[in-house]
């Protein structure tokens, strides 16, 4: 229901050979509507991206046998649309450039927030999956992606850029508790402005406001000490 | 000064004090012995005369006849009878005297002198005039002078001549000293030069460099390594933790904790990245052919941190000037300016203003922060912010400004904190 019109479940593949890590992503990308396999090598990579599609793909580029450049390369060698988010420890231009060039979605910097690479996911498989035509279902609330904007019941409501992208991160991220932190480092880049985070008590008070005043349900929840939950059930 | 120079220079002065010199002094001896010279051929006149005069054994009648005959005919002979018993000093000496022949006034050298004629004393003075000895001194004196001088000129343009190739090696280490860059493509290369101690300094400097490369690149490589290590147990600890947010039994002090232990990592990965930043503007090089748009890359930053700025109500002015290009690798322009510009947002007070300014190559950022002027020197050092950031941004911008020779400074000015860029044009 809350996947649009993309009908079924969103295959992750994370390719990643810290398995704790990729515990960790699994855990937090499972479910509502997203299901994961791990591979820890390239040819396990391999293996599986034979044997059936992915909407996306994350890739770690240092692999105990080789590099994650040529899971991309055999990728785009078969002619394949799945989404591709590079997930690397080093931060060399040169290797971003690279697995640009060659094709992946998008690129994340390790350490990253489990939030973070969520809502980089979500970006990449909307962008391949739809054209334009990309709208995020949550009964009376629809987003859509490629406008920028929010309906409730079937009424736009204007929202900030800064609202829409909180809004996009929490649903990226739903039902998953969102620290302030993580929501301050998405909004204001990775900052140490410490300001950041009391802007993201502000900007999210206003986001609830503009959205119940439309009569959406109470769909972001504060968790006490912690940061926000955007629940699907409202 | 050289130091060609300094060794030249007692050299000219020891040669011109005596070329100087050498002058009258050489005038002066010629002259000299010329006229005693002259003075002997004046004494050997007067002996002659004295000796014809004798060897006639004139009357007394005929001698007088004789005296007045050489008197009329002014041969330079003149003869006066004198009382007896009469003295006469021996003596010489130098007269201007106007002369019938020449028709001018001439230097004349006379001898003054006593003879005895007959057992009479008489007194006899010969003259002769000395121009022509006079010039022929002069000239001689010119000819050697001028032999003098070509001879010290040459030796100085030999001398020129021969330090030049001598140093011509040295000039050549000079160059490609300057041009060394540790991290260049190209290591340094003694070249032999045929000159025993150049040679040697060629060896030590290739020896130095190469051994400058290599620690750079262990350096390098060290920070790498470095680098990749303590990202992966940062990014494993952060999934954890932010696992544990999920986690449905949290208690409000366990969020809050875990809260905190994920602040503090979000500190630890910007410290390390902040680190990874300087050593990357290290390892970046420079590349004065390569130039970039400064309005561009300001621009786009702006973009970039748009809601981040209209979010703490900050009213940013630019002022861009006429199109510019810097001689600087876009990467590190980035990263200078980005660093500047996140310095501003940072410190500044809310509801404040930014203003940044291209004019000409000069770029200049302020910010209205604090009311007092910062210190300047520590402003620029690692880890001395104002408790605001990590203090690494400044460093990394004044860094970025080292490596390319530019200057990063700070003027407190109308209550507003501000930085300028001024471009070298050397790049």
């Amino acid at each position: 229901m809350d996947r649009g019109t993309l009908s079924g479940v969103m295959n992750v593949l994370i390719v990643e050979d810290e398995r704790s890590l990729a515990d960790d992503m699994k855990a937090y990308l499972d479910g509502s509507g997203t299901r994961c396999a791990i591979a820890g090598s390239v040819r396990d990579a391999l293996d599986r991206i034979l044997d059936n599609p992915f909407d996306c793909v994350v890739l770690d580029l240092n692999l105990p046998d080789g590099n994650g450049l040529d899971v991309l390369r055999e990728l785009k060698r078969m002619g394949r649309t799945d989404g591709v988010v590079i997930v690397s420890a080093k931060d060399a231009l040169d290797d971003r450039l690279e697995g640009l060039r060659i094709g992946a979605d998008d690129y994340i910097v390790k350490p990253f927030h489990l939030a973070e690479l969520a809502v980089r996911i979500q970006a990449t498989v909307r962008r391949a999956h739809f054209a334009g035509h990309d709208r995020l279902h949550f009964d009376e609330l629809e987003i859509d992606l490629p406008a920028h904007t929010a309906i409730v019941h079937g009424v736009p409501v204007p929202l900030t850029p800064t609202e829409f992208r909180l809004l996009r991160l929490l649903t990226a991220s739903r039902d998953r508790v969102l620290p302030r932190s993580v929501i301050s480092d998405h909004l204001a880049g990775d900052t140490d402005d410490d300001r950041a985070q009391e802007l993201v008590y502000a900007h999210m008070k206003n986001l609830k406001r503009k959205l119940s005043e439309a009569g959406c349900a109470d769909r972001i929840r504060t968790v006490h000490g912690v940061g926000y939950r955007f629940t699907t059930q409202a | 000064m050289k130091l060609l120079h300094h060794t030249r220079r007692p050299i000219w002065i020891y040669a011109t004090v005596v070329l100087l010199l050498s002058i009258p002094a050489y005038y002066l001896v010629l002259r000299t012995v010329w006229l005693a010279d002259i003075d002997e051929d004046l004494v050997v006149i007067k002996h002659k005369v004295q000796r014809g005069i004798h060897a006639g054994q004139p009357s007394e009648e005929a001698l007088a006849e004789a005296i007045r005959w050489i008197n009329a005919i002014e041969a330079g002979v003149q003869l006066r009878a004198l009382p007896p018993d009469s003295v006469v000093e021996e003596r010489f000496h130098t007269v201007e005297r106007y002369d019938d022949l020449h028709g001018h006034e001439e230097p004349f050298r006379t001898y003054e002198s006593m003879i005895v004629l007959n057992g009479s004393p008489y007194a006899i003075t010969v003259t002769r005039v000395i121009e022509e000895t006079e010039d022929l001194v002069t000239a001689i004196a010119i000819v050697a002078l001028v032999s003098l001088v070509l001879l010290l000129g040459g030796v100085m343009v030999f001398d020129h001549v021969t330090a030049r190739r001598i140093w011509a090696p040295f000039h050549r280490l000079l160059d490609a000293l300057k041009r060394f860059q540790v991290d260049g493509p190209m290591p340094f290369k003694a070249t032999p030069t045929g000159v025993t101690e150049f040679d040697e300094l060629e060896r030590v400097v290739e020896q130095l460099t190469q051994r400058n490369r290599t620690i750079y690149a262990e350096q390098q490589r060290f920070t790498e390594n470095a680098a990749h290590e303590l990202r992966t147990p940062i990014a494993l600890l952060q999934g954890k933790v932010e696992s544990l947010f999920q986690t449905s039994d949290l208690t409000t002090e366990q969020a809050g904790l875990l809260d905190e232990a994920n602040r503090l990592l979000g500190r630890m990965r910007r410290t390390h990245d902040g680190l990874l930043m300087l050593a990357h503007v290290d390892n970046m090089p420079v590349r004065p052919d390569v130039t970039c748009d400064p309005r561009a890359i300001v621009r786009s930053l702006l973009d970039h941190t748009q809601e981040h700025i209209a979010s703490l109500g900050l009213s940013v002015s630019f002022e861009m000037g006429l199109p510019v290009q810097w001689p600087m690798e876009p990467g590190m322009a980035e990263i200078l300016l980005g660093n500047l510009v996140n310095n501003a947002i940072r410190h500044s007070v809310p509801g404040g203003s930014i203003r940044i300014r291209l004019s000409g190559t000069l770029f200049t950022i302020a910010n209205n922060g604090t009311d007092k002027p910062l210190d300047p020197e520590s402003l620029f050092k690692r880890f001395s912010g104002s408790g605001k950031g990590l203090g690494l941004g400044l460093a990394i911008a004044q860094r970025v400004c080292e490596r390319q020779g530019w200057s990063l400074r700070y003027v407190f000015e109308g209550g507003m904190h501000g930085f300028s860029v001024q471009p070298s044009t050397a790049g």
